[in-house]
Parts: structure tokens; C-alpha cells; sequence
């Protein structure tokens, strides 16, 4: 088990474009792992993406799929978080994140084990 | 921010349920890429479930088309998981489509083919009913100890209500139990030994307002994801904390403030040093003891149901005592607490005296709102029922129980353990709503209920086989028949080894007629005479209940896939055929008891729908916690004047059955579930959140229980009504040995547990692809050292061998858990990896629960 990480502290907000762009930088998907997702499910994180969360936690997922007044040019190519992910009507940043979401694994397991 | 958060939920989701009727949906919740977004179309319907894995028991939606489930999503306004699901929730609908989906029933002709994935032909429903209910009669006729059923958490509740009156006053029969005795048994005989009622007094909004919660050997982040993320989101709020107590760190480790490693059975010492300090310090609640608290002494080394004891465990002079409790003094009681001093509880457990120093800092607080989390780490444990009394013991002392974001909290494994298992009375001892066959009056209470003759039970005096019992003789060639559904018992009991007859010994499992009512090929069908294929969870509508006593709903959605049909109706049909002829009084046994909702003539239910057959049985059912007929049209003068005890019977007492008052059933739906007891006041139905706590019903508190039964202005405002004089009891629990302890032949701690993805067995979360990717192989975790130490590497496969059986392996250090030297955890989902062949048979002496967390193993490397 790697998972190192502590709860996101709220306050973190201002690391995240960084920390994210650490997290992120592997190759990207090489196939559609999430084509036979059922509607409304959590897709599964692509290829690639094994141990962010663990090493990382919410911070690393959110610097790529997450609102960032920033403007995160990774959004070009990764999933936004929904709306309902957020306690706000138009996030800006991580502060505006629901606290109910921060454990990206529950729902969002590794496409390959 | 709470507030928002739903309301913004419901905005984009949950208008569904109130639009289910309409069949129109808007959106769905979820980080569902764009490709996913749900259908907008009339020709979709929504409906309310619960979601059929874990004890959270989370609401769900479920969304269908064209007869196909599209979607399930959290439901917002189902107070337990308020919106939440994790990804097993997510795949539901994935997991009533695997491609070998059992369609047929099937009839294994030649019994030689046991133990193997062939031998078994297609029947009709009509040859497949016949043959069972044949030998399920004839082993009833001819002796009916060496007939058995076993049920699960998994069963519906009024499908377990209906199974259990069947084999309690149809076949008169206690050989009956579920899968819970492997994981909720201890808890079970924990809260009845302390508070003579089954179930917590507290609820999931506990952790809302919890300022430290501490997990007692509980990996809630994988095991219970949606109350983990529940918790995570109190963490962040910066006003609670998280104890760790664990025997290996955990994905639940991950974001504790303190990992409190400890070994050796030592969580008995641990809770023991605490209480010890708290009294020679004088930092427990005095009023709290003097008011509300009773001290009594337990039997002490009792024994194990061990490789040399095994069966004869239970009629032994140590399993015969095992039970017994006396009456002590406080003072009593802290004088045997006094040996546990820091260092000796230091040296017992292995546990840091500073960690210990801050748990009893903790208690010690009187302010601080601590609520205890446990689970299959306290309960399968070879004195589980001695650990949960520990917990309830300084929880007791500082009188932090029953009040919101305080309490002891057992957490459960099962979506229906509670409401099934526990509540119905699927257990070998039990009867419906907390009553045990043993208790005389219990028994004329059931008798009057039922409608049977008075004497009827008395059959049923003596508990029947428990669960490892039941397989015990099953292995030793002394049952008969068989039936099992909703588990896979062939992959879950421990000791496989044995009662796979794979020891070459035990070969009884060959001889054993066996029915498994199945929605998938498993190992237990391989053993199977007959498989019967089930629907599947919302194909048909039923109920379960979580483990914060919330009852819930779940809709049919959808049809079950080719001839399978709904457990009910197969119940129907074999208790009909083996009833056939017989007389209750003077009555028709099967009319007398289904006749209500059954037509036999017609093999068909009385009702349209399958909603108003269900309703129907759940008056009966909760008439059984309603009993003034003044109140509840459903019962009668029979019913009250025995719950009453009019006629001063000597023993008896009144039994305060509203403390498990329950609602109709249109209710459960209505409000998306309830936490029992539910009182009716002025025409509006309330549920309770904090049992025994007073305060007004329409904040959840239990405000008509006490003031029916309890009294008011005691210490905390709560009042143990429930309860023997009521005064829950401290019981003396001592630190007693594992059942094993690492020797040079077998020097590792063997651990086994559910991990996220997978269900269980696997076999059904296995059938989704996603799932089955995300974590394809059970895994051997072992600490680095170890594994230098022995000169392997990940990936090695080794052969893990116990007293009990051996099984190969892969070893990995980067697996999901972290084991500290000495010890090693893998899961037991995957049927290729038969876990359960080293596991252990031994169990608690009071509770018969499996300590499947302790077996001493070696690890060998294949050559």
C-alpha cells in the first residue's frame, strides 16, 4: 500500500497547478478503458494513472480535472470533475471542492490493476 | 455546506425520484464523461433501491430502459450515504449481466461430477421443485437433525421473515443460520449480552459530529467506502480526528492522525488499560455508572474450538460455561482491571505506551464526543464477543453512548445483516424482532403472532446447528439436505480444506443432497444436486435493512433473465410440496402459514403486484413490534395479553416490543428509508436516530420509547429501557491467547478481509470488467523484510500451508495493505485463490463466529 497522503487541507489551493502538473505528466491513455461505462458511473482512471492517487491524493487529481481560476491547460485533454462534485454553482478552485468527493478511489478505481 | 452540497445533488439528480412515477429524468450525478450522460427520454424509469452489497446500505436510483438497467446513482435523500456511492454502487447494473448468468434450473444426475464445473442439465422449474421438496420431506420424516438451511445478509428481509417461519413452524426445525454468523455474530451476542436488545443506539450522522473517531480493527475506506467518505469529509473540516487501531495499516490508515499497531489479541488489553485508568483516576462519569450501569463477571479461560478440541467443542466443559455471567461489585470489577498497566498491556499487545496514553486521554475527556467504529477485525476474533463487551465497557464508564457524534458503533458486513439476518430471526437461537427460541415466552409470543396452536413451538426449545456446526456435520456425513441462498459458503467457510472433503476425510459433502438457489456458477454450485436461478436483486422489489437500522425498499425494475424466478416464489413452492397433507390444529399447514399471500392451487400469489404481496407479510411481520391491536389492526388479545403477561406467568415480564416499532410499508418508500423504532405521531411516522436517548422525535430522538418504558432525568438524558432493570451491563472481559500463536513451524499471522472492488466471493462483482480489471488477482501482502529475509521477490508464488490446508499465491509488497513483520493478509474474493483452505475452523465460544483473522501459517516458495 502506498497511499501516503494526508486529507485535503483546503487551504491548498495555491500548490495545486504544480503539484498537478507533476502528477499528470505520463503518456496519455491508449485505449478507451471506460467505453463500456454504464451511464452515471465513475469512470475508471486510464492507463497511466496507477498511484497518483496514492502518492498524491486529491491534490494530484484535481490539478488536472479540476476548475482552476488558473486556467489549467490540462483540461485540454483530461475529464472535468461534474458539477455535483463541487459546493459551488462555478468553482474556481479546490476550496470550492465537496469534502464528500475527496476520496477520488472509491469511485474512480485503477482501468488495470 | 451541507445544505448546499444537497441541494445542489437533488437540483441535477433527485428531482428523479419524485419524477420516477412519470418515468422522466433529467440528469445524473457522477463524473460521467459526456458520452455517458444519461438518457432524457420518456422511455426511461427510475426507480428506488439500496444498493446490494456492503452494510452501509446506501440508497440508490435506478434508472432502466427497454427492460435494461442504464444507470444506478446515489440517492440523495437516503440519509445513510445522502447522494454518495462508490464504485461498487456505481456497477451494479453491470453485475445482473454477466454472460453465464444462471437462466435455468439445472439437476445434477451423477453425483460423481461433484466438485467440478460439469455434470449438471437443464430441468424444468416443475422437476427441479419436486426433487428438492422430495428430500427436503423425506430427510423432515425421517430425522430432521440432519436437514439444514443457510441464509445470508443478503437476503431480503421479508424473504428471510418467510424462511425462517418455514423452517421454525412449518418444518419446526432450528437448523438454520445465515452467512452473518460469519461476520456479525460477536456484535450480535455483544449488544444482547449488554443490552438485552440487538442493534447500535447510534447512527451514520454520529460521524457528522464526532470530534475523534477511532477504528477498532475496521478497513472502513475499502469495506465501508461510503461511511469513509463520509468521515473523510468530517476530517476536513478540522474539528475531528482519527485512531487507527489496527493489527496491519490499511487504506483506513491512510489519513489517520495515529496508527495504534497492536498484535496478539491485544485490542482485549488495550480496552481493559483504559477502563483500569479511567477508574484508578477517577476520569469516568460517576453519575453515568450510578445511574445507568450494572458490573458482572464473565466464565475466563474458556478454550478454543482449536485443532485439537474441533467438534467437540460446544459440549465440552468449557463451551457448556462459556456463557455464564455473575453479578459484581464496581469495585469487583476494578480490582481485576488493575494487572493492565501500561507496561504489561504494552508487552501483551505490543501496542506503544504512548498510544496507549492517548486512548485513555481520550475517554478521559469528558467533553470530547468519541464515536468507536468496529468490525470484522473485533468480531471474527477468537473472544470477539469479549472484545465488543470491552469497547461498550469504557464507552459505558464515560457515558459517551447514545448521544450524537458519541457512541460505540459496530459496523456491519452485509446490506441486510441487521434487517434480515438479526431482525427476522435467521439464526439457529432466534425468533422474529430480537426474541430467542429459548425464552418460553418468546415462544407463546411467536405462537400468538402466527396464528399457531399454543405448545406448537415448543419443538424449537433448543438452538439448532450454527453455521461452522451445520458444515461441521455436514463434512462428517451427518446431514442430509442442504439449501443455501444468497451465499457461496464453498469459498467463504473457513476450513475448507475440510469441508470441501479435500482432506480425503471428511468426505460428506458428496453424500449431502444440496440445493443452492444461485444467480451465477460458483464453487458452492459445483457441489450443488440442484441449482435454482434466482432473480436478482431489483428484478424483483424487497427490503433490506443496514446497519444503522435503516429499512429500505428497493424496487423491481426490471424482469430476471429467462426462467429465473424470485426466492420467494421458489419458497412457496417447495414448502408447499413438502407441507403437502400436513395439519397445524386443525388447519392446513401451508394455508395457515402463507396461505394470506399464497395460492397454492394457482403456484401464485394472492396479489397483483409483488408490492402488495410484500405489504401483506410486512403487517404480519411488524405486528410483531406493534403489538396493541388497539393501534395495529393486525393483532389481537392473544398477542397483547402475552406481551403484557395479564396472567403474572412467573418469569415472564412485559416484553417492550415497540422498542423495535416499525412503520407500514409505504413509508419506507415514501421517505426513503427509516431508522427503527418509528412512532406515528399525529398521523406523520418519525424515525429514531438515537435509541434510548430523550429528547423530541422529530430531531430523532427517542422520545415515546422513554417515555413509555424509560425514565427521565437521568445522567445524559438517556434511559436504557430496553434493558434488564435498566442498567446495561460491564462485563469483566480478560486478555485470553489467539487461538493460534506463531510457533517455528507455522511463524506468521495469517489475516484474510474484503478489499474495494470486489463483493465478497467475487462472483458477482467479478463479472464486471471494470471491476474485475481494477483488481484481477488476489495478492499475498507481506512486509519487505520478510520477504528479503526469505529470499523472495514480488511476484514470487509461494505456497501458503496452515495446520489447516494449503493454497499458492503471489507475494507482493505493494498490494494494498501494509502487514508488519510477522504477518501477512491476502483477500478472499478470488475463487482461483481458495483463501479458506488454511483459514482456521476456531470460533468465538459465546458468539460461534470464525476467527478468520489469526491463523498461524508458513510461507513456502514454488519451485
Amino acid at each position: 500500500m502506498k497511499l501516503k497522503v494526508k486529507v485535503l487541507s483546503l487551504s491548498l489551493a495555491a500548490v495545486m497547478g504544480v503539484t498537478a502538473l507533476a502528477a499528470c505528466g505520463g503518456a496519455p491513455a491508449k485505449q478507451d478503458v471506460n467505453a463500456n461505462v454504464p451511464e452515471g458511473a465513475a469512470p475508471t482512471m486510464p492507463v497511466g494513472h496507477e498511484g497518483r492517487y496514492d502518492d498524491l491524493g486529491l491534490n494530484g487529481c484535481y490539478g488536472c480535472h479540476g476548475a482552476n481560476q488558473d486556467a489549467n491547460p490540462m483540461l485540454a485533454t483530461a475529464t472535468a470533475l461534474p458539477a455535483d462534485h463541487y459546493l459551488v454553482d462555478n468553482p474556481t478552485s479546490v476550496k470550492d471542492f465537496s469534502s464528500d468527493h475527496s476520496q477520488c478511489l472509491t469511485c474512480h478505481v485503477p482501468a488495470v490493476g | 455546506m451541507d445544505v448546499s452540497r444537497r441541494s445542489f445533488i437533488k437540483s441535477t439528480a433527485v428531482a428523479l425520484a419524485s419524477a420516477a412515477a412519470a418515468g422522466t429524468l433529467s440528469t445524473m450525478v457522477g463524473c460521467s464523461p459526456k458520452e455517458n450522460t444519461p438518457s432524457n427520454g420518456a422511455d426511461t424509469e427510475t426507480k428506488l433501491a439500496v444498493c446490494r452489497f456492503c452494510g452501509c446500505g446506501c440508497g440508490v436510483l435506478v434508472q432502466s430502459k427497454n427492460g435494461k438497467l442504464i444507470s444506478v446513482v446515489g440517492d440523495p435523500d437516503n440519509d445513510s450515504n445522502r447522494g454518495l456511492n462508490c464504485v461498487k454502487g456505481y456497477y451494479l447494473a453491470k453485475a445482473l449481466t454477466g454472460e453465464d448468468r444462471l437462466t435455468k434450473p439445472l439437476i445434477r444426475d451423477d453425483k460423481s461430477t461433484k466438485g467440478t464445473t460439469e455434470g449438471l442439465r437443464e430441468a424444468t422449474w416443475e422437476e427441479a421443485l419436486d426433487l428438492v421438496a422430495s428430500k427436503l420431506r423425506e430427510t423432515w420424516k425421517s430425522d430432521k437433525s440432519r436437514l439444514g438451511f443457510w441464509g445470508s445478509g443478503q437476503q431480503p428481509i421479508l424473504e428471510g421473515y418467510a424462511t425462517a417461519k418455514f423452517w421454525k413452524a412449518g418444518l419446526r426445525s432450528n437448523n438454520i443460520d445465515p452467512n452473518a454468523r460469519l461476520c456479525m455474530a460477536s456484535a450480535v451476542v455483544g449488544f444482547m449480552n449488554v443490552f438485552q436488545t440487538d442493534e447500535p443506539a447510534g447512527c451514520y450522522a454520529d460521524i457528522d459530529d464526532a470530534e475523534l473517531i477511532i477504528t477498532w480493527g475496521a478497513n472502513m475506506a475499502e469495506a465501508h467506502p461510503m461511511l469513509y467518505s463520509r468521515f473523510m469529509a468530517r476530517m476536513q473540516t478540522g474539528d475531528c480526528k482519527h485512531y487507527d487501531v489496527t493489527t496491519l495499516r490499511t487504506r483506513t490508515s491512510a489519513n489517520a492522525d495515529k496508527v495504534m499497531l497492536f498484535g496478539n489479541n491485544g485490542d482485549l488489553a488495550i480496552l481493559n488499560c483504559i477502563a483500569n485508568y479511567l477508574i484508578k483516576n477517577g476520569t469516568y462519569d460517576k453519575a453515568f455508572v450510578k445511574d445507568h450501569l450494572q458490573f458482572k463477571m464473565g466464565e475466563e479461560n474458556i478454550g478454543n474450538s482449536d485443532w485439537e478440541v474441533k467438534d467437540g467443542y460446544d459440549k465440552s466443559e468449557d463451551g457448556q460455561r462459556a456463557d455464564a455471567l455473575k453479578p459484581c461489585t464496581f469495585e469487583d470489577y476494578a480490582k481485576r482491571l488493575e494487572k493492565y498497566t501500561w507496561e504489561y498491556t504494552a508487552k501483551i499487545s505490543g501496542m506503544a505506551i504512548d498510544d496507549l496514553k492517548a486512548l485513555y486521554k481520550a475517554f478521559a475527556d469528558p467533553k470530547l464526543k468519541i464515536v468507536s467504529f468496529w468490525t470484522m477485525g473485533v468480531n471474527q476474533h477468537n473472544r470477539g464477543t469479549w472484545v465488543n463487551h470491552n469497547i461498550y465497557n469504557i464507552h459505558l464508564l464515560t457515558g459517551k453512548i447514545a448521544k450524537p457524534g458519541c457512541g460505540p458503533f459496530s459496523l456491519t458486513g452485509q446490506p441486510s445483516a441487521c434487517g434480515t439476518a438479526r431482525e427476522v430471526g435467521t439464526f439457529s437461537h432466534r425468533l422474529p424482532a430480537d426474541l430467542v427460541v429459548a425464552n418460553p415466552q418468546h415462544r407463546r409470543f411467536s405462537e400468538a403472532v402466527w396464528n399457531l396452536p399454543e405448545g406448537w413451538l415448543e419443538d424449537i426449545a433448543q438452538p439448532g446447528y450454527h453455521t461452522t456446526k451445520m458444515f461441521r456435520e455436514m463434512s462428517n456425513g451427518n446431514l442430509d439436505f442442504l439449501w443455501s441462498a444468497h451465499n457461496n459458503w464453498a469459498q467463504s467457510m473457513t476450513d475448507l480444506t475440510r469441508f470441501l472433503g479435500r482432506d480425503g476425510e471428511h468426505m460428506g459433502i458428496f453424500d449431502c443432497f444440496i440445493t443452492v438457489s444461485e444467480v451465477y456458477p460458483t464453487i458452492s454450485t459445483q457441489y450443488a444436486d440442484v441449482v435454482l436461478p434466482a432473480a436478482m436483486w431489483v428484478e424483483r422489489e424487497g427490503m433490506f435493512g443496514n446497519g444503522e437500522r435503516r429499512t429500505a425498499v428497493f424496487e423491481k425494475a426490471i424482469d430476471p433473465p429467462g426462467d429465473a424466478k424470485w426466492d420467494l416464489w421458489m419458497l412457496m413452492e417447495i414448502a408447499k410440496r413438502v407441507l403437502e397433507g400436513e395439519k397445524i390444529g386443525d388447519d392446513d399447514a401451508f394455508d395457515l402459514l402463507f396461505g394470506k399471500w399464497y395460492d397454492k392451487e394457482a403456484a401464485d400469489f394472492k396479489f397483483e403486484t409483488q408490492r402488495e404481496v410484500l405489504t401483506e407479510m410486512w403487517n404480519e411481520y411488524r405486528t410483531f413490534s406493534n403489538p396493541d391491536p388497539k393501534q395495529n389492526e393486525y393483532s389481537n388479545e392473544r398477542i397483547i395479553n402475552i406481551h403484557d403477561n395479564v396472567d403474572n406467568v412467573e418469569g415472564w415480564g412485559v416484553m417492550k416490543m415497540e422498542a423495535k416499532q416499525l412503520a407500514p410499508y409505504d413509508q419506507y418508500i415514501e421517505n426513503h428509508g427509516m431508522t427503527w423504532p418509528c412512532r406515528e405521531v399525529d398521523g406523520k411516522w418519525m424515525a429514531t436516530k438515537w435509541r434510548f436517548s430523550d429528547g423530541k422525535q422529530e430531531d430523532g430522538f427517542d422520545e415515546y420509547g422513554v417515555a413509555q418504558y424509560g425514565d427521565a432525568g437521568l445522567r445524559k438524558g438517556v434511559s436504557f429501557y430496553k434493558t434488564a432493570d435498566k442498567r446495561p451491563s460491564v462485563v469483566f472481559r480478560p486478555w485470553e491467547p489467539p487461538a493460534e500463536v506463531p510457533d517455528n513451524e507455522y511463524p506468521f499471522v495469517f489475516c484474510t478481509g474484503r478489499l474495494l472492488e470486489h463483493w465478497h466471493t467475487g462472483s458477482m462483482t467479478r463479472r464486471v470488467e471494470e471491476l474485475d480489471r481494477a483488481l484481477p488477482e488476489a495478492l499475498l501482502d507481506m512486509n519487505p523484510k520478510d520477504v528479503e529475509k526469505m529470499g523472495l521477490k514480488d511476484g514470487d508464488r509461494v505456497r501458503l500451508v496452515s495446520r489447516w490446508g494449503e493454497v499458492e499465491i503471489t507475494v507482493s509488497t505493494a498490494g494494498r495493505t501494509e502487514p508488519p513483520q510477522g504477518y501477512l493478509f491476502a483477500p478472499f474474493f478470488a475463487e482461483e485463490t481458495l483463501i479458506n483452505l488454511v483459514v482456521q475452523e476456531a470460533y468465538c465460544p459465546l458468539s460461534k463466529e470464525p476467527d478468520f483473522k489469526k491463523t498461524c501459517v508458513r510461507v513456502e516458495k514454488v519451485s
